[in-house]
């Protein structure tokens, strides 16, 4: 994936692929809940946290791995966005 | 015995030591008999001479104290996840018809129809029903996905419970300091090692908070800070430890009995998490939750054999005996083992004679190789996902109870060594999105049934006879 693409975009090709079977048209709108609507388990999430990390070479701590900071493709921009500039 | 009066008396061994951990926080022994001392005074006032209780609560040393109070006043426990659909708890509430209604929140959020008022007992919440069912020598009944479509009552009497309990005490308990973790759900029977096992062997019993349960990496963390010793959780979660726990990093070295149950483990799987943790003894055991843990093996790379990417389901334990009938099914007798379903639907009979000695039919279809028993799948459609039991026709059902599908059905794949798969085809008349999908299920059923994919066709192949042609769905993907 090209690191060209804006945060969000990246966020989205990703979860398109891993949570929609590839299918664009299944996918949340951005400030659509994932974790508290059970779309996303611990599992998916974590795998996530670890491609957010290897794509954007950024560390997310253990206790920043939280619904808080995961719950929507927004949000998880924002987080990203958030690690890079510190 | 009683178990839980034979666990408060044990208590006092151990006055001085943290008995359970919760956010940092130590309930002492000394305090947890108090506990459950105040417990079983508020409990015989409501119901001096025993009764059933739903128990809708959190993980705490709390709930804890209440179960082991609820024990010694003979009132059978149903422990119910909290985040259950509010129409399976009153499903199982039906079926139970318990005495109280017991929750951590003032208002009853759960349609449980107690009308009259509610008492507080200790940290909790308590309502009469009216009615008083009583399950005679039952500690408690954990409920299972039925294949009607209903979930199914598994009682579990003290003497089932003290033998699986018995065996843990003499297999893992060893003269080092045990701290465990625990990570199974209260309605969980892995959870009855985690609590019962650890304050009999005068452990610590570590409790996380909901977020941290679900975030594998801080539980990686977590392992090696508190020097956890014992943990007893799926094959599922030890692939996701491996994965995501950064133990690389924060080497568990204290780590020294790793106990799994619930699902078949992929040897290379195994062998691949007992490289990060050479020290630890790993252990499979195995047992459906109507026969409690019936067999184990301990895993040793290079010595423990392997057919098929499996290791063997291990010897009997306790005094269970087992059966393989012609047909490979394997079947079970011993202390640990159930006396039957509480359900209000008809339910095969799920017990054979045999030399004058009642066994139950596992499901289970096992093979022996060289000596071993290795299981290799079921005789029904019951699957395991991430340690769930999962019928195919809850799902289906629930399904159906949305008013625009007329058709439902469930199938399940395997794909390679991860998890199954469980994939959902409707027939409705106008079409609908996963999301309307998920939404409507998780109405009806817990969370972890749901489906993988959800796929919407306009007929369903049938077979000759008119049923679901499952083979011709499969083959649709």
């Amino acid at each position: 994936m090209s690191e060209a693409l804006p945060i969000i975009e990246t966020v989205r090709q990703y979860l398109t692929e891993h949570l929609c079977h590839g299918d664009r048209s299944q996918l949340p709108a951005d400030d659509a809940s994932l974790i508290s609507s059970r779309l996303m388990d611990s599992i998916i999430t974590l795998k996530l946290v670890s491609y957010l990390e290897d794509t954007f070479g950024i560390a997310f701590e253990a206790h920043e791995v939280t619904q808080e900071n995961l719950d929507s493709i927004n949000k998880i921009a924002v987080f990203v966005h958030r690690k890079q500039s510190t | 015995m009683n178990l839980g009066q034979y666990v408060q008396q044990q208590l006092h061994l151990h006055y001085g030591h943290a008995a359970i951990t919760r956010d940092d926080v130590d309930t002492t022994y000394e305090e947890l008999f108090q506990q459950i001392d105040l417990y079983r005074e508020g409990l015989r006032a409501l119901l001096p001479n025993g009764g059933s209780a739903l128990l809708i609560t959190g993980k705490s040393e709390n709930t804890i104290a209440l179960m082991i109070a609820l024990l010694c006043e003979n009132i059978t426990f149903v422990p119910c996840d909290p985040e259950w659909p509010s129409t399976r708890i009153a499903q199982i509430n039906e079926v139970v018809q318990p005495s109280l209604v017991i929750t951590d929140q003032k208002e009853n959020s759960h349609p449980t129809e107690t009308t009259s008022e509610t008492h507080t007992i200790g940290a909790h919440y308590a309502r009469q029903t009216g009615d008083n069912t009583v399950f005679a020598d039952v500690a408690w009944i954990l409920f299972t996905s039925g294949s009607t479509g209903k979930p199914k009552g598994v009682p579990i009497t003290h003497k089932n419970a003290s033998t699986f309990i018995k065996y843990c005490i003499q297999t893992f308990q060893d003269q080092l300091p045990i701290r465990v973790l625990s990570i199974a759900g209260f309605h969980f029977d892995l959870s009855v090692f985690d609590i019962y096992f650890t304050l009999l062997a005068g452990g610590d019993l570590f409790l996380l908070n909901k977020e941290s349960e679900k975030n594998i990496r801080l539980i990686g963390e977590f392992l090696h800070k508190k020097e956890i010793t014992h943990i007893y959780a799926t094959p599922t979660f030890y692939v996701a430890l491996r994965e995501h726990g950064k133990l690389n990093v924060h080497r568990p070295i204290a780590l020294r009995y790793i106990l799994t149950a619930g699902e078949t483990y992929s040897a290379n799987r195994v062998f691949e998490f007992h490289q990060l943790l050479p020290h630890a003894r790993i252990f499979n055991l195995y047992g459906p939750t109507e026969t409690n843990v019936c067999t184990a093996q301990e895993i040793i790379p290079d010595r423990t054999p392997v057919f098929k990417n499996t290791f063997p389901i291990g010897s009997p334990v306790a005094d269970f005996e087992l059966h393989i009938t012609e047909f490979g099914e394997l079947l079970v007798n011993g202390s640990g083992v159930f006396r039957g379903y509480i359900s209000n639907d008809e339910l095969p009979d799920s017990f054979q004679t045999i030399n004058g000695k009642l066994f139950y039919q596992t499901g289970d279809l096992v093979t022996r190789h060289d000596d071993h028993l290795y299981f290799i799948g079921r005789k029904d459609r019951m699957i395991k996902r991430r340690g769930y039991r999962i019928e195919p026709a809850e799902i289906e059902q629930a399904l159906l109870l949305h008013p625009n599908i007329s058709r439902s059905a469930v199938i399940t794949i395997d794909k390679n060594e991860s998890a199954v798969q469980i994939i959902s085809f409707v027939v409705a008349n106008e079409p609908l999105t996963e999301d309307d999908l998920r939404v409507h299920l998780l109405q009806h059923i817990p969370h972890y049934f749901l489906p993988d994919r959800y796929l919407q066709v306009d007929n369903f192949p049938v077979t000759g006879t008119g049923k679901t042609d499952y083979v011709s769905l499969q083959q649709l993907l």
